[in-house]
């Protein structure tokens, strides 16, 4: 095949420069564009953050998805914004069932997160940790929320401290704030000399914690050094896992009225610091 | 904007009744000029031919009024309006179809109605059959079940080769006159295209995204620069080299739409619908653009395109607007679009030769008749 020779002769004012405008239009569109898409990206990302913001909250040892029934209601008494309550319970064959609903445009539904095996002890935990994960697997995939806060009373603090430090970095989702609550960070024991396996194992997986996270450690005492069944020492040594990885770690110690173990998920001065501690600010604009 | 509803309406009637029925006009001109080159009676051909196919695109629904498949009407079903109008004149040159090309009295025109009525009579049964067809084919869902199925397939490719070769597949149905895998192609329905959304707007970062090979990533954002085939390129390099008045009429009416990625008129006019000239430009700028632009991403060059982009941006702009105004996307798309020129020059000058003799030699048969 015979070579095509170019052919560029003379300057032609009507095509030549029907180019020059068409590139000087570019120039003008490329200069819009860039503020156009910087402040689209602004306003998508402002868009996304403020989406759907669940609470998660898991129940101690012995408790059920139900634990915390009359906690929503005292929220919801003096909440300008209702939380609507969605119940999840997971079997131990890996089934779970949900109760409840989380209704339309509610921004900060509060999930309960209940265990068929809702046993004491650390092999439970893990277990427990375990069937969490399959539970917010669902979670995520159905509501699709990009970040969450989570509340843990007593046994349910260790089930999340746990899936925080074992599955939660699979998920492209952030725990923008934890509040556990009469939490046994060593089990019975009162004081560091005796550290349980588990504290170890928290202990020694803490970098995985995430770094962004806000977390309060409420303790609840009815004398100087327990809630009547979990030792002041024990709440206090969650800080051995927390304090100096995340970005604050605040203790809380609650006396008075109600401030028996069991009785603190009821207790007026708590449901004040999940309002002004755990849950988004409200907009009252 | 003042009137805008009401720009907008006439806007849209006006593209409607235009390039709204381009395959009916193409099936009209179609049959024209293929009775044309047999000396056959082309008008009669023609309006047989537009109203066969009118008859394929009608839709019964029942209630008054008539409706058509709008689908078949516009660009997507131009091929078949194309081979639907030459088939219309073959069989004008078979079957009937007086030999005169237009008819000069009344009584010629009464002349060539009744020859051509087997020719009208055939016409009408196969629209009749191909209306009945298209209908079954519409009442089974065959037919949006393909088109779902192919796009799905298309925005399931992740990787670099697969995304090229399904590019290129519908760059070659769009030289074709069909819609490909990536022609209807919408960020919200690509999941792909989402997620990268998501990862990048979570991560306030464009290097991390799951999907970095996409159609939206590749093809959209290089791939086809002022339309399939990089038309914005061919437009340059006909502006710069062409002489051929033509051509060149074609091209000074086309800046505006290409600059926004509505080539119709250049495919249309130059034409580079089923021109065999143009193939090998407009397959290998599209392909070529996609493997620099995965190499650039594979180089962290540039990040990957993630970001939602207007409809109707300028093609260079995309990967610009794309990754919220990074630089080097935007120096990555011109370098694309200098080598497209590059690629489009010799084959611009190729076709200008070719036509030229082309001409040459039309002009020596007359002078010998």
């Amino acid at each position: 095949m015979k070579l095509v020779k170019l052919k560029f002769k003379a300057w032609r004012w009507r095509d030549h420069g029907l180019l020059l405008v068409v590139l000087l239009l570019l120039v003008f569109l490329t200069s819009t564009a860039y503020s156009w898409t910087r402040e689209n990206i602004d306003q998508l990302t402002k868009w996304r953050n403020s989406r759907l913001s669940p609470v998660i909250m898991v129940p101690g040892s012995s408790a059920t998805e139900n634990r915390f029934d009359s906690l929503v209601d005292k929220l919801n008494e003096t909440s300008p914004v209702k939380h609507s309550l969605l119940k999840v319970k997971v079997y131990s064959s890996g089934k779970i069932t949900y109760s409840g609903s989380i209704r339309a445009k509610d921004n900060e539904p509060v999930i309960v997160v209940g265990f068929e095996n809702n046993q004491d002890g650390y092999e439970n935990i893990k277990k427990q940790a375990k069937f969490f994960d399959m539970a917010f697997a669902q979670l995520q995939n159905r509501y699709n929320f990009n970040n969450y806060k989570a509340f843990g009373h007593s046994n349910g603090g260790l089930i999340l401290t746990a899936f925080l430090e074992k599955y939660a970095s699979q998920y492209d989702v952030t725990l923008k704030r934890l509040m556990t609550l009469g939490t046994p960070y060593n089990f019975n024991e009162a004081t560091l000399s005796h550290k349980t396996q588990m504290l170890a194992d928290f202990i020694k997986s803490k970098k995985k914690l995430p770094t962004s996270l806000n977390v309060y450690s409420i303790a609840g005492t009815e004398d100087y050094d327990s809630d009547g069944l979990v030792p002041l020492g024990s709440v206090e040594a969650g800080k051995y896992i927390y304090q100096g990885q995340v970005q604050h770690y605040t203790e809380i110690t609650v006396t008075g009225g109600n401030a028996q173990h069991s009785d603190l998920p009821q207790n007026q001065q708590i449901v004040s610091l999940i309002q002004t501690d755990l849950l988004d600010k409200v907009d009252t604009n | 904007m003042p009137f805008a509803t009401k720009i907008r309406t006439v806007c849209q009637s006006v593209s409607q009744l235009t390039l709204g029925i381009a395959s009916l006009l193409a099936a009209y001109q179609a049959a024209r000029y293929t009775t044309k080159g047999y000396h056959k009676d082309s008008q009669m051909a023609g309006l047989t031919s537009f109203v066969g196919y009118l008859l394929i695109c009608y839709r019964p629904t029942g209630q008054r009024g008539i409706s058509f498949n709008w689908t078949l009407l516009g660009m997507q079903g131009l091929l078949l309006g194309l081979l639907f109008g030459y088939f219309v004149g073959q069989i004008f040159r078979r079957v009937g179809g007086s030999d005169t090309t237009i008819a000069g009295k009344t009584r010629d025109i009464f002349d060539h109605a009744f020859i051509a009525l087997p020719a009208i009579l055939v016409v009408s049964v196969i629209g009749i059959l191909g209306e009945y067809l298209v209908v079954l084919l519409n009442r089974y869902s065959v037919i949006s079940e393909i088109v779902t199925r192919v796009a799905n397939f298309g925005s399931q490719q992740h990787e670099v080769v697969s995304t090229i070769l399904v590019g290129m597949l519908t760059t070659l149905m769009g030289w074709l006159g069909m819609s490909g895998p990536y022609a209807t192609f919408s960020f919200n329905d690509d999941p792909s295209a989402i997620a990268n959304l998501n990862r990048a707007l979570t991560k306030h970062s464009l290097w991390q995204i799951p999907y970095k090979y996409t159609g939206t990533t590749l093809f959209h954002s290089f791939g086809s620069f002022g339309g399939l085939g990089s038309t914005l390129a061919l437009l340059i390099a006909i502006l710069i080299v062409a002489k051929h008045q033509h051509v060149l009429r074609v091209a000074r009416w086309s800046p505006l739409p290409v600059l926004f990625n509505n080539n119709a008129l250049m495919l249309l006019g130059i034409p580079l619908l089923l021109n065999p000239l143009y193939l090998v430009p407009f397959m290998l700028t599209s392909v070529f653009n996609m493997a620099i632009a995965a190499f650039a991403i594979y180089l962290r060059l540039m990040p990957p395109v993630a970001y939602p982009v207007p409809l109707g941006t300028p093609g260079v702009l995309v990967a610009f607007i794309g990754t919220g105004g990074h630089f080097s996307a935007l120096i990555v798309g011109l370098i694309c679009l200098l080598i497209d020129v590059l690629i489009y020059l010799p084959f611009v000058q190729l076709s200008e030769d070719v036509v030229a003799t082309i001409e040459r030699k039309e002009d020596a048969e007359n002078e010998i008749s």
